[in-house]
C-alpha cells in the first residue's frame, strides 16, 4: 500500500482545476485578493463609489457632505474583499477503506481533499482539514498561511480507515465549532442514517456554512457486478453474508439509488452542493465538471 | 405399480444431484470485503423470501426431473392392486410355441421348431437371473387346437425340459384359436396384479393369421385388441425361421387320395387318384408318386408339377382279397415330410350282394318285375338272393347284402319295416318299385311314416291310364338329374327320353331336390326319387319294370343303364366314415353279437390303445365304438378355445378285436385313415392349407390388426410402429412429464433469472 500511495498533487488534476476560476457561491467574510465578492457591501472600510439615492436605501449611508455641497442625495458604497474560511471534512471510517480497483474510497477522498485545499490556498483563502470517523480524529484549523498546505497534506497522509462511522454526531459537533461563516467541504461515502445525516447537514447550514458534499462511492458499490456466489465480509462490524449476488443485484441497486436520491434531495432542499464521485471515473473530469457547473449557476 | 426394469429405479437417487449441486455451489464462493452492507442487508431482507421460494421451486423441479427420468427408464406400469414399489416383479410368462406341422419344415440341420425351441430356451436362460418364486411360466402350444402344455410352472428347469420335448403336431396353424386360449389363460392368471409377458415363437406362416370369414376376422381383431390392452401385458413375437429365409418356402404335398368306384371289389380294378399341389415358386419336371397297399409297394406313377399348381395322378389296382385294406400314396420327400403322404382306408368286397323280394310272382316267372331285375343284375356280377316272396322275406339277414330290392310288394309288417329302416340307416341300399299290388295306405303308414320312414314320398294314387283305355296316353321322362350317378352315363348312351310309361304312382310331399327324374304328364309326376336315410340310400321307382304298367322296361337299354348305375350307387357306402381328418372321431357301429368288452386301436404314433366298451342293452342290436372318445355333446362355444376331442395324428388306425383265448388270433375289424388338411382340393382350401408356407410380414400384421401391439424379436425394446400406450406404457407419460418439467424449469429459471440480468 505504501508504494501505491497516491500523488495528491497530481499535476494533471491540478492543471485542469486551475484553468477554472473557482468562485465561491457565497461571499463570506474575510478578504483575499481574489474574486470572491463580499456580501457585506457598505460595511467594509474600503470606499468603492457613490450612487444616487433611491427610495428604500438605508439613510444611514447617505453622504451628508456631498448633500451639503451639491444639494443632491448620494449613497456611499464600500467594497470589501473577504478571506474565505473553509474546512474540509474527510471521512476516515472503515467503510472508506473499500476499493474494488487500484484505490480505495479513502485514497480518492484524500485526493479530492488535497486538490480542493490546493485550489483554495492558491486563491489566498483559508483552509482547514478535519478527519473523523465516529469522532473527530484530527482538526487542522482554517488558515491561509504558506505552511498550511503541508499541514493539510500531513493530516491526509496520516489518515487511516479504522473505526465505525457516526457522521451525524460528528457533524453536529463540528457545526457547533464553526462560529464564523465559511465553507464546509464534506468528503465521505455518507454511509449513515439519511435522516440523521441530513439533519446534521442542516445544522451546518443553520450555522451559516456553505456546504459542498463530495459523495465518494466505489464503482462496485453503484454497479454491483458480482456474478458468482460471494461471501460479503462487512466492514464496520457488519456480519458476513453469503449470497448469490445476481439474485440480489436489482434490489441492492434500488436500495443504493433510493439512498442517493434521498441524500440528493435533502441537499437540494438545504441549498447544499452535492457531487457524486466514483472510483471508476477520472477525478479531474469529475471535479472540473462539478466546478464548472457551480460557476455556471452564476449566482455570485 | 410395477416396473419392467426395476433395477434402473436406482437412478431415482439422481434426484439428490440438484441438492448436492446446490450445496457444492454454496461451498464454492469468493470472499469480498464490503462496505455497503447496509444496502445489501436491506436488499436481502426485501428479496429473501421470494428468492427462497424461487430456489425451492427450481430445486424441486430439478429433483422431479431426475426422478421422472429414472421412473421413465424403469418402464413403470399399473397393477390392478397396489403393491410395494420395489417388490419383486411377479411376472407371469406365457411362452407360446407354434408346433403346427409346418414347423417341421427343415432346410438345413434344424427344423423351424428346433429354432423356436432354441429361442425359447435362450429366453428362459435370460429370465433365470431374475426369476423368483413369485414368477410363473405357462407354455402353450399354438395350432388350430392349441393346448396348455406346461401350466403355471415355477421351476425353470422343468420348463426347459418340457420345451425341449416339444414335437411338431399334425395340426394346422390358427392364431385365432391360439389367442382365444391365450386370452383365457391370461384372464385366469392367478394374480390379476401380475405382469404378463407373452412370448410367441412362430414361423409367421400367413395362413395362421387368416380367418375363415369376415365374422371370424372381426372377432380375431377384437380378440387381439383386447389382449393388447390387457393391463400389464406385453407381447413379443419371435420369428423362428432362419435368418434370410425366403418369404415363401418351397413345399409340395399330397392334398387328396380318392377312388372313383362306388363299390370296390375283388372282381374289378379300382381307380385311385392322388392329388398333388405345389405351393412353391419352383416347378418340378417329375414327381414320383408311390402307392402302397397294406404297407406293400404296389405301383408308382410320375407327373410334372408346375409352380403354384396342382396335378392328379391316376393308378389302377385290383384287390385280391376282400376285407379292410389300407392304401397309401407317397411322393418324393421335400423339406416338409408330413404332407408328402396321404392315406385311404377301404372295405373291399368279393362282389355285390342283392336280395330281391317279389311282391307279385308271375307265371311264367320271367314276366315278373323281380325276374327282369334279376336278369339285369346278373350281368353286373351281382350275387343275387331271391327273388323271395314277401312271406319268405324275414329281414333278419339283411347285413349280408348290400342292396335290398322290393318289387311291387303289397305291404310290410311293422317288424320288417323297422328292420329295413335299420338296414338302410347303417348304410344299406334300398330299391323300391311300384305296381298294382302296392297297398298305398299300408306303405304310407309303415314305410312313409309322415316322412320319418324310408319312403321318399307319400303314395297318393295310380296315375296314367290302364290298358282298357285306348288310345292309351304314353308318358316319357321329361327331365332327369344328369349329375346323379344313375343318370350320369347318358352322356355316352341311349337317351332315357325314349322310355315309355303308361301308369305310375302319384306322390305328394316329395322333396323337389330329391327327384331324379320326372315324367311329362301334366303334373310332371316324379319317376325316380331318392332319399338318403342314415348312412344308406333309398331310390323309389314309381312304375313297374314288366309290362303291367309300361312298355316292358327289361328290354330297354336306357332302363338297363339306369339299373346298372343305380345298384352300385345304392350299395356304396360313404368312405367318409373310415377316411377322416385330424380332429375327427372314429365311429364304428357293429352288431350286438360281435360285442367284446374291449377292442384295440392300433395308432400311427401312440401304439396300441385299448378301448373299453360298455355292454349294449339286451334289446339293442348294435353298439358303437368311438376313438379316442365319444364326441362331446356340448355345442361349440365361441367364447371357448377350440379343443380337439378327435384324432391327433395322421396315419393308419386299425380297429382290432383282441383274441379271446390263446388259440385264436386278433381279428382286424376295420382300417381308418386320418389325413392332414385340406379336406378337398378347392383352391381356397389349398391356399389356406398348412402346406402353403408363405410368410406374413409383421408389418402386415400390424396393418391388418392396428390395435394389436407387439414387439418383434430384434426390435429390442423399441416401441411398435403404431404404438399407443395402454396402461402398461406409463413411461411415455412420464417422458411427457419430464419434457414438461424441463420446459417449466427452463422457463422459470429464465423468468427468475431475468431479474438477475
Amino acid at each position: 500500500m505504501a508504494d501505491k500511495k497516491p500523488n495528491f498533487l497530481d499535476p494533471k488534476v491540478l492543471n485542469k482545476i486551475t484553468r477554472l476560476d473557482l468562485k465561491a457561491r457565497h461571499i463570506v467574510e474575510g478578504f483575499v485578493a481574489g474574486m470572491h465578492k463580499s456580501p457585506y457591501h457598505g460595511f467594509s472600510v474600503e470606499f468603492a463609489e457613490h450612487r444616487e439615492y433611491t427610495p428604500g436605501d438605508d439613510l444611514k449611508h447617505l453622504d451628508w457632505k456631498v448633500f451639503g455641497r451639491s444639494d443632491r442625495l448620494f449613497i456611499k458604497e464600500y467594497e470589501l474583499e473577504t478571506n474565505l474560511r473553509s474546512h474540509i471534512l474527510l471521512d476516515c471510517s472503515e467503510s472508506m477503506d473499500y476499493g474494488s480497483g487500484d484505490s480505495t474510497k479513502l485514497e480518492l477522498a484524500c485526493l479530492i481533499a488535497a486538490s480542493m485545499a490546493h485550489l483554495i490556498l492558491r486563491q489566498q483563502d483559508a483552509v482547514g482539514i478535519v478527519t473523523f470517523d465516529k469522532e473527530v480524529r484530527s482538526f487542522i484549523p482554517s488558515h491561509s498561511g504558506k505552511g498550511q498546505m503541508n499541514a493539510v497534506l500531513g493530516t491526509l497522509g496520516g489518515a487511516k480507515a479504522e473505526n465505525k462511522t457516526d457522521l451525524s454526531t460528528v457533524f453536529h459537533q463540528l457545526a457547533e465549532r464553526f462560529t464564523r461563516k465559511g465553507l464546509v467541504i464534506i468528503i465521505s461515502d455518507l454511509f449513515d442514517d439519511p435522516d440523521r445525516l441530513l439533519k446534521a447537514l442542516q445544522h451546518f447550514r443553520h450555522r451559516r456554512q456553505d456546504v459542498i458534499v463530495f459523495h465518494v462511492l466505489d464503482e462496485y458499490e453503484v454497479t454491483f457486478p458480482f456474478q458468482r456466489m460471494t461471501m460479503f465480509e462487512g466492514l464496520e462490524e457488519y456480519p458476513k453474508l453469503l449470497v448469490d449476488p445476481r439474485a440480489l443485484r436489482q434490489a441492492y441497486l434500488e436500495e443504493v439509488d433510493r439512498f442517493v436520491s434521498r441524500i440528493k434531495r435533502g441537499c437540494v432542499l438545504n441549498s447544499i452542493d452535492y457531487a457524486q464521485i466514483t472510483t471508476d471515473r477520472p477525478l479531474d473530469i469529475e471535479l472540473t465538471k462539478y466546478l464548472a457547473g457551480r460557476l455556471a449557476l452564476g449566482r455570485w | 405399480m410395477g416396473f419392467f426394469n426395476p433395477g434402473l429405479l436406482w437412478f431415482a437417487l439422481g434426484g439428490a444431484i440438484p441438492v448436492i449441486i446446490h450445496l457444492l455451489h454454496r461451498q464454492k464462493y469468493r470472499r469480498v470485503r464490503w462496505a455497503a452492507m447496509e444496502f445489501l442487508l436491506a436488499a436481502l431482507k426485501k428479496t429473501q423470501r421470494r428468492l427462497r421460494l424461487e430456489n425451492l421451486i427450481l430445486l424441486l423441479l430439478r429433483i422431479l426431473i431426475m426422478i421422472a427420468l429414472a421412473f421413465a427408464i424403469s418402464r413403470p406400469f399399473l397393477r390392478a392392486a397396489p403393491i410395494g414399489l420395489l417388490e419383486d416383479s411377479n411376472t407371469h410368462h406365457f411362452i407360446v410355441i407354434d408346433n403346427s406341422y409346418s414347423m417341421a419344415f427343415k432346410k438345413g440341420p434344424k427344423t423351424h421348431l428346433d429354432l423356436a425351441r432354441e429361442e425359447a430356451d435362450k429366453l428362459i436362460d435370460a429370465l433365470s437371473p431374475r426369476f423368483s418364486e413369485n414368477d410363473k411360466i405357462t407354455v402353450i402350444l399354438a395350432s388350430a387346437y392349441p393346448e396348455v402344455y406346461v401350466p403355471y410352472a415355477s421351476k425353470l428347469k422343468s420348463v426347459k425340459e418340457a420345451v425341449a420335448a416339444i414335437r411338431p403336431s399334425h395340426y394346422s396353424t390358427s392364431f385365432y384359436a391360439t389367442f382365444r386360449l391365450l386370452e383365457e389363460q391370461v384372464r385366469k392368471s392367478e394374480k390379476a396384479s401380475l405382469e404378463k409377458r407373452i412370448h410367441i415363437f412362430t414361423d409367421l406362416q400367413r395362413c395362421g393369421w387368416e380367418s375363415v370369414d369376415d365374422i371370424e376376422a372381426k372377432r380375431f381383431a377384437e380378440l387381439l385388441k383386447k389382449l393388447s390392452s390387457t393391463t400389464n401385458t406385453r407381447i413379443s413375437l419371435y420369428d423362428a425361421t432362419p435368418k434370410g429365409a425366403r418369404d415363401a418356402a418351397d413345399n409340395r404335398g399330397l392334398v387328396g387320395l380318392w377312388v372313383e368306384n362306388g363299390i370296390i371289389d375283388t372282381r374289378s380294378f379300382t381307380t385311385f387318384h392322388a392329388d398333388l399341389y405345389n405351393w412353391s415358386a419352383v416347378s418340378y419336371p417329375s414327381v414320383k408318386v408311390q402307392f402302397l397297399v397294406d404297407g406293400s409297394h404296389v405301383g408308382a406313377a410320375d407327373t410334372p408339377l408346375p409352380s403354384q399348381s396342382g396335378m392328379t395322378v391316376t393308378w389302377r389296382y385290383r384287390f385280391h382279397e376282400p376285407g379292410p385294406h389300407f392304401v397309401e400314396a407317397v411322393i418324393d420327400s421335400d423339406n416338409l415330410d408330413l404332407d408328402d403322404r396321404r392315406y385311404l382306408a377301404l372295405d373291399v368286397k368279393s362282389s355285390l350282394s342283392a336280395l330281391i323280394v317279389d311282391g307279385k310272382p308271375a307265371s311264367p316267372p320271367e314276366h315278373s318285375d323281380a325276374d327282369y331285375l334279376r336278369w339285369m343284375l346278373n350281368s353286373l356280377d351281382v350275387a343275387i338272393q331271391g327273388p323271395v316272396t314277401p312271406e319268405m322275406f324275414t329281414a333278419d339277414d339283411l347285413d349280408k347284402h348290400d342292396v335290398l330290392v322290393l318289387c311291387n310288394v303289397q305291404s310290410l309288417s311293422q317288424d320288417k319295416a323297422a328292420k329295413i329302416e335299420d338296414f338302410v340307416r347303417r348304410g344299406g341300399g334300398l330299391f323300391l318299385t311300384m305296381g298294382d299290388r302296392v297297398d298305398r295306405a299300408a306303405w304310407n303308414e309303415l314305410v312313409y311314416r309322415d316322412g320319418q320312414g324310408v319312403l321318399p314320398g307319400k303314395l297318393v294314387d295310380i296315375g296314367g291310364s290302364s290298358p282298357e283305355f285306348q288310345p292309351r296316353p304314353a308318358y316319357h321322362i321329361k327331365k332327369y338329374s344328369g349329375r346323379h350317378p344313375a343318370f350320369r352315363t347318358f352322356g355316352n348312351g341311349p337317351s332315357p327320353f325314349s322310355l315309355v310309361f303308361y301308369q305310375f304312382f302319384r306322390l305328394e310331399k316329395v322333396d323337389p331336390d330329391a327327384v331324379l327324374a320326372v315324367l311329362d304328364d301334366p303334373a310332371n309326376s316324379p319317376l325316380f326319387i331318392e332319399k338318403k336315410f342314415g348312412e344308406g340310400k333309398v331310390v323309389l321307382y314309381t312304375s313297374t319294370i314288366n309290362a303291367d304298367w309300361d312298355d316292358r322296361m327289361a328290354g330297354k337299354g336306357a332302363f338297363f343303364t339306369i339299373v346298372l348305375s343305380l345298384t352300385p350307387y345304392l350299395a356304396s357306402k360313404s368312405p367318409g366314415l373310415k377316411n377322416l381328418q385330424i380332429a375327427d372321431v372314429i365311429q364304428h357301429t357293429m352288431p350286438a353279437e360281435k360285442y367284446s368288452p374291449s377292442f384295440v386301436m392300433d395308432t400311427p404314433t401312440e401304439g396300441q390303445q385299448s378301448i373299453d366298451i360298455k355292454r349294449p342293452a339286451p334289446d339293442s342290436k348294435w353298439f358303437t365304438i368311438f376313438y379316442p372318445s365319444a364326441p362331446s355333446k356340448l355345442k361349440p362355444d365361441d367364447g371357448r378355445p377350440a379343443v380337439n376331442e378327435g384324432l391327433r395324428f395322421a396315419g393308419r388306425y386299425a380297429l382290432i378285436r383282441p383274441r379271446s383265448d390263446a388259440t385264436t388270433q386278433d381279428a382286424l375289424i376295420s382300417y381308418f385313415a386320418a389325413n392332414l388338411p385340406p379336406r378337398s382340393s378347392a383352391p381356397e382350401e389349398l391356399s389356406r392349407c398348412e402346406g402353403n408356407l408363405e410368410k406374413i410380414n409383421p408389418d402386415e400384421i400390424r396393418r391388418r390388426f392396428p390395435d394389436f401391439k407387439f414387439y418383434l424379436s430384434g426390435e429390442g425394446e423399441q416401441a411398435p410402429a403404431s404404438e399407443t400406450p395402454g396402461s402398461s406404457l406409463i413411461w411415455k407419460y412420464l417422458l411427457y412429464a419430464l419434457c414438461g418439467f424441463l420446459g417449466l424449469e427452463t422457463f422459470l429459471a429464465w423468468f427468475f433469472g431475468r431479474a438477475k440480468q
